[in-house]
């Protein structure tokens, strides 16, 4: 039964930040997360999809705007909080390792970090867009060409990487025997 | 309630050097012995295998009219 961890269960532990063994039972939460996050992300697509015909037939520029940027700032960070509470919820990310692994995983949480960090930058650039935008600070060519102010933007997405990456650090436990 | 915390116990094994042995987690070892997980028929031949018993003796549950 002692078998190495194909690809593919690889990939989708590194997707979902889960530092243990990808075992059946850890596969079949993970399955069960992503189905009910693909479930949340169809349904918040096909009403939003409505919204924004509707809002495109009767709305001002800025509304539509506004909406389309609002939507990309929820299917992206709803999916990834929603990710981080169910991983959490269905306990995930409590892994043991031996001691002798700790820089390994301490390797591994730094990544999960960088990861986190670049995952939040386009919602929280959104974020920060529709807030500019709808206070009349910022116009679109600048936000789609100059791609203005992304300091802002990156503080907010460093800030929910550290949020993600803390209690993946803190519920890692290290033992003295292998 | 299954049988496995019971050879396990037997066999002089903790809840972790048997997840090493069959490569699981440590925690899925305490769900299945705390019948919060159905194991897969193939892990359930390798739990039984490493504890030196078979599936019935670990898992099959004999109601009290069967006795």
């Amino acid at each position: 039964m002692k078998n190495k961890e194909s690809f593919g269960v690889r990939a989708i532990k590194w997707f979902y930040g889960v530092p243990g063994i990808g075992d059946e039972h850890v596969v079949s939460e993970l399955n069960r997360v992503g189905n009910n996050a693909f479930i949340v992300l169809a349904l918040y697509s096909f009403f939003s999809s409505i919204g924004s015909f509707f809002l495109a037939l009767g709305g001002s520029r800025q509304t539509v705007l506004i909406w389309l940027a609002a939507n990309g700032v929820a299917i992206t960070w709803g999916i990834l909080l929603y990710i981080e509470f169910g991983v959490d919820h269905h306990h995930l990310l409590d892994a043991e390792y031996p001691i002798g692994q700790a820089a390994r995983m301490a390797k591994w949480e730094m990544i999960q970090f960088i990861k986190a960090w670049i995952f939040y930058f386009p919602g929280a650039y959104l974020a920060y867009f529709i807030i500019n935008y709808g206070m009349g600070h910022e116009s679109l060519s600048v936000f789609l060409y100059d791609l203005t102010n992304p300091i802002l933007a990156a503080i907010w997405s460093l800030v929910m990487g550290l949020l993600t990456v803390g209690p993946r650090v803190m519920r890692i436990k290290y033992h003295k025997s292998n | 309630m299954n049988r496995v915390r019971e050879y396990r116990k037997k066999q002089k094994l903790s809840q972790f050097s048997l997840a090493e042995k069959i490569g699981v987690a440590r925690q899925t070892i305490n769900l299945i012995e705390n019948d919060k997980y159905n194991p897969s028929l193939n892990l359930c031949i390798s739990i039984a295998k490493k504890l030196g018993t078979d599936l019935n003796t670990l898992f099959w549950e004999v109601e009290d009219d069967e006795k």
